[in-house]
């Protein structure tokens, strides 16, 4: 399995269900012939489950979960279904994006490709003025989260983009835009966000002014180009939870990193002049 | 203590019988280490020869004996459920194969009896209609 073939067997799906409802999930329910329960009794951390019987697949979602929420779950269980994976748990730190098992990173990537399929959200994220308003605007429309949607945002934007989700001042996992996968804009999940960040200043109680200006090596880990990137937040206090939105003001990523030629010519040994720097001029008087 | 679910089971079905890993694998034609890595987990997916011996010697009913054999074709199952089933005889092997392959998102798993009253739930809903 890879992320290609997830992607590809998501767009089957969308091509089979051929659905134009926003969002398509009553549709996927009923091609599957699957039946969706909502239980009240489930506890806190447990989004939902999913089983077969009598080759019916039954969806059980958390009630006490925001309907956002339950939409991008429910599509997480068609998709251990559709792509024939098991549940994988149990092998690293819950809250790690990063040591989650691939199974359920593939239907976590199956999932947002069904719940904002992307011949109806690229157009519009491609209209949108960039930043968490156009992002909550997409969420409402599309019945999914904020950080399903700010996450598929900077994945299908064209412009070079990172999407970054902070738990307790802490990056949780980061995606991005292929633009700025192919310029090497990386985010290291587990590290603390930079203090200037506008995530940190909202984390510490600052009042939201809109997005700031921050210097893209702050962000990024080993960004050898320069560049200033605008950052807009969400922080949801109650949660310590934080949505971070990257992207540089003219869409357009810094020039390269600089050559070897230009770095010498910079930074090298000064130009020859045949005058030897050993031994110290006084002692070759002598 | 047992790591797999199949030596959960196992181990049960022997110690019902009050059989010693010796007298279980002379009964069965089997080597008693070989019984002892199947119950402890270091050793799994018996093959089908194997279950069949160890299912006449254990004189396994067909629900123990239908465990037995999902269990050996999924290794991954949680020891959890197979405690579940060996405690509490009234969990049909549907019900045990349905908790079994039951898929999560969470960070939070409900226990598996409450997974199988779920299931009894829904499954009494859908054959309603």
């Amino acid at each position: 399995m890879d992320e290609f073939s997830v992607v590809m067997k998501a767009r089957e799906l969308l091509r089979a269900v051929g659905t134009t409802d926003i969002p398509p999930i009553e549709a996927y329910l009923k091609h599957l012939n699957a039946k969706l329960h909502v239980e009240d009794d489930m506890e806190d951390g447990e989004d939902g489950s999913s089983f077969e019987r009598n080759g019916r697949l039954h969806i059980c979602v958390n009630g006490n979960q925001a309907p956002e929420r339950r939409n991008f779950t429910i599509c997480h269980e068609i998709a251990h279904r559709v792509l024939g994976l098991p549940s994988e748990h149990g092998h690293g730190p819950a809250w790690s994006y990063a040591h989650k098992s691939p199974n359920e990173v593939w239907c976590d990537v199956f999932a947002a490709e069904i719940l904002l399929p992307y011949p109806r959200f690229k157009p519009l994220v491609e209209k949108s003025i960039i930043g968490m308003a156009a992002v909550n605007t997409l969420a409402k429309q599309f019945q999914a989260s904020l950080p399903a949607t700010a996450s598929r945002f900077a994945t299908v934007l064209a412009a070079p983009c990172a999407y970054v989700m902070i738990e307790q001042g802490i990056v949780r996992y980061s995606t991005r835009s292929t633009a700025l996968r192919s310029a090497g804009g990386w985010i290291s999940s587990g590290t603390a966000i930079p203090a200037e960040s506008l995530a940190a200043q909202l984390r510490a109680g600052k009042a939201y002014q809109g997005e700031i200006e921050i210097a893209a090596d702050l962000w990024f880990d080993d960004w050898r180009r320069s560049g200033t990137l605008l950052e807009d937040a969400y922080h949801n206090a109650s949660w310590d939870q934080t949505l971070s939105l990257l992207w540089f003001e003219d869409e357009e990523i810094p020039g390269g990193p600089r050559t070897i030629e230009q770095e010498e010519e910079e930074m090298g040994l000064a130009e020859l002049d045949g005058v030897l720097p050993w031994p110290g001029r006084s002692k070759r008087r002598r | 203590m047992p790591e797999s679910a199949l030596g959960v089971l196992l181990r049960n079905l022997r110690e019902r019988r009050q059989f010693s890993y010796r007298e279980l694998a002379q009964l069965a034609d089997l080597d008693h280490a070989y019984i002892y890595r199947l119950e402890t987990g270091s050793k799994e997916s018996p093959s089908p020869e194997a279950l069949q011996k160890l299912n006449r010697a254990l004189k396994s009913d067909k629900r123990e004996s239908d465990m037995l054999r999902f269990l050996a074709e999924h290794p991954d199952t949680a020891p959890a459920l197979a405690t579940l089933v060996v405690e509490d005889s009234s969990v049909t092997y549907e019900e045990f194969t349905a908790a079994a392959g039951m898929a999560y998102r969470g960070t939070a798993r409900p226990d598996y009896r409450k997974l199988v009253e779920r299931i009894r739930r829904i499954a009494a809903e859908d054959d309603d209609g």
